[in-house]
């Protein structure tokens, strides 16, 4: 039970194609997770949210803070 | 002579594509013979007036939402501007949600495709009936028909239309940009909204942004096709067909509608017949699939299963016989160009991807570099962005080296 109220805080880190730009700074702070593309563009993220286990979610909220064209943000995962 | 192949002097003309040049090619936009359900009984070029189609399919419906629902699952309704979602499941989701608006969309960006343009030319109270008794059911106050610059004659024709109607809704027209992406679904609702047509994250089921409107609100939008089907089938008739469109290597480009029982050699016959001994077919226009034509492929019936065992894609019903004279990799470089131009330019892995992948593909085709560089380049375009556009161009051209490879 505890284990399900932990999951039910579970982000989701979205990125927002328009804005991405390629800094690449994210992939800096996220190394985990992501890897940059040919052109320095992250992998690892989609405009519909990819799951960040709470471990990670440290790391994930500096990639949101530093990223330069606010690309990024960390969403709490939809119930349904 | 056909107006297809002319000579190789004369660019070759694909739909929306020409050798050499930009410009519009011989799109299949007009109606080449009455038809089976939709268009049963209507000749090419006549308008369905309210007298007529009230003849003819009886008065406006008005089923609850729970009897829409299982109209649509009745007939095994799917949206038919490509993406075959079940109709009774997107209609089910919006379920006791407030629906601000219903949208007809009619901005055909497939230039492949003229189904659409065709229905809202001849019959298009079938297509309001379907929409209007569609906000009935879901208590949506607006519906809003949007269609493309690039359409004048429907523009100048469907206010009228709207006129001789009394609708229990308000029923607005909506005139966009005729490119590629603006006919995707949620570039649509993000220009209703005030906002540019380009694609959107508007999430499942898509709602109006708030921003730009006083208030938002879930939006059901459906293809113009889909919206006709569900008035028929809302009155309790059989609603299926194959509604398609036929250019390319054909003698005479355009929209039939036949028995979905009857094969795609059946389509090519209604327009006009092959010329030019064509190898290839685009089965689901530019997002789709090219397949060999040959005899396996000219026995597929008109239904989505079939033209998927033959692998194709039904997509928005729109089919392409390639010219047999025409090198196919000069084909494929056009095509490949042109979806990497169709980028709305948002998001970086499509405006910077498809004209590489263009490239790479090209080289790739006539043997330049190994397919493994097109396989690798594509893994940074696929899945990626915010609409379907990179994703599905990677599988057509993808399709187009494997059925090249096939003719070759």
């Amino acid at each position: 039970m505890t284990r399900m109220a932990a999951d039910a805080g579970e982000r989701l880190l979205v990125v927002d194609w328009e804005r991405c730009a390629g800094h690449g700074v994210c992939v800096a702070a996220l190394g985990e997770r992501l890897d940059l593309d040919r052109w320095g563009y992250p992998r690892g993220v989609s405009s519909r949210g990819v799951a960040v286990p709470a471990e990670l979610s440290g790391a994930a909220r500096l990639a949101v803070r530093s990223c330069p064209a606010a690309a990024l943000r960390l969403v709490r995962r939809a119930t349904a | 002579m056909s107006t297809v192949l002319a000579t190789r002097a004369v660019p070759v003309g694909l739909p929306g594509l020409v050798v050499g040049q930009r410009g519009p090619g011989p799109l299949p936009r007009s109606l080449l013979a009455p038809g089976v359900l939709l268009l049963a009984g209507v000749r090419p070029g006549q308008l369905v007036d309210r007298v007529a189609h009230d003849a003819q399919w009886g008065p406006l419906p008005r089923p609850g939402l729970p009897a829409l629902i299982d109209a649509a699952a009745r007939e095994h309704l799917v949206g038919a501007g490509g993406a075959a979602f079940p109709t009774d499941r997107k209609l089910a989701s919006l379920q006791g949600r407030r629906v601000a608006l219903v949208v007809v969309n009619g901005a055909e960006g497939e230039a492949a495709s003229g189904k659409d343009g065709v229905l809202l030319g001849h019959v298009p109270h079938l297509v309001l009936d379907g929409a209007v008794l569609a906000a009935q059911a879901l208590g949506a106050p607006r519906v809003v028909v949007r269609i493309s610059a690039d359409r004048p004659d429907l523009a100048a024709q469907l206010p009228a239309v709207l006129a001789s109607r009394d609708d229990p809704v308000r029923v607005e027209l909506s005139i966009g940009p005729s490119a590629f992406v603006a006919g995707e679904a949620t570039a649509v609702i993000r220009a209703l909204a005030g906002g540019p047509a380009l694609p959107a994250e508007l999430g499942l089921p898509p709602a109006l942004p708030t921003r730009g409107l006083r208030r938002g609100g879930q939006v059901l939008l459906g293809n113009v096709e889909t919206f006709a089907r569900l008035a028929v089938a809302a009155r309790g008739l059989p609603a299926r067909s194959a509604l398609a469109s036929a250019s390319g290597a054909v003698a005479g480009p355009g929209v039939v509608e036949l028995p979905a029982s009857r094969t795609l050699a059946d389509l090519a016959a209604a327009a006009g017949g092959v010329v030019g001994e064509p190898t290839l077919l685009v089965a689901g226009g530019w997002h789709g699939r090219w397949i060999r034509w040959d005899g396996v492929a000219a026995a597929a019936r008109l239904t989505h299963d079939d033209v998927a065992l033959v692998g194709g894609r039904w997509g928005a019903g729109a089919f392409v016989w390639l010219p047999g004279d025409l090198d196919p990799v000069e084909s494929l470089r056009v095509i490949a160009a042109e979806l990497a131009a169709g980028s709305a330019g948002q998001c970086g892995p499509c405006w910077r991807g498809l004209p590489e992948v263009a490239v790479t593909l090209g080289h790739v085709a006539e043997g330049r570099v190994p397919r493994v560089a097109f396989e690798a380049l594509v893994a940074d375009v696929e899945g990626r962005g915010l609409c379907a556009h990179p994703t599905a161009a990677v599988a057509a051209l993808r399709s187009a080296l494997d059925a090249i490879g096939a003719v070759a």
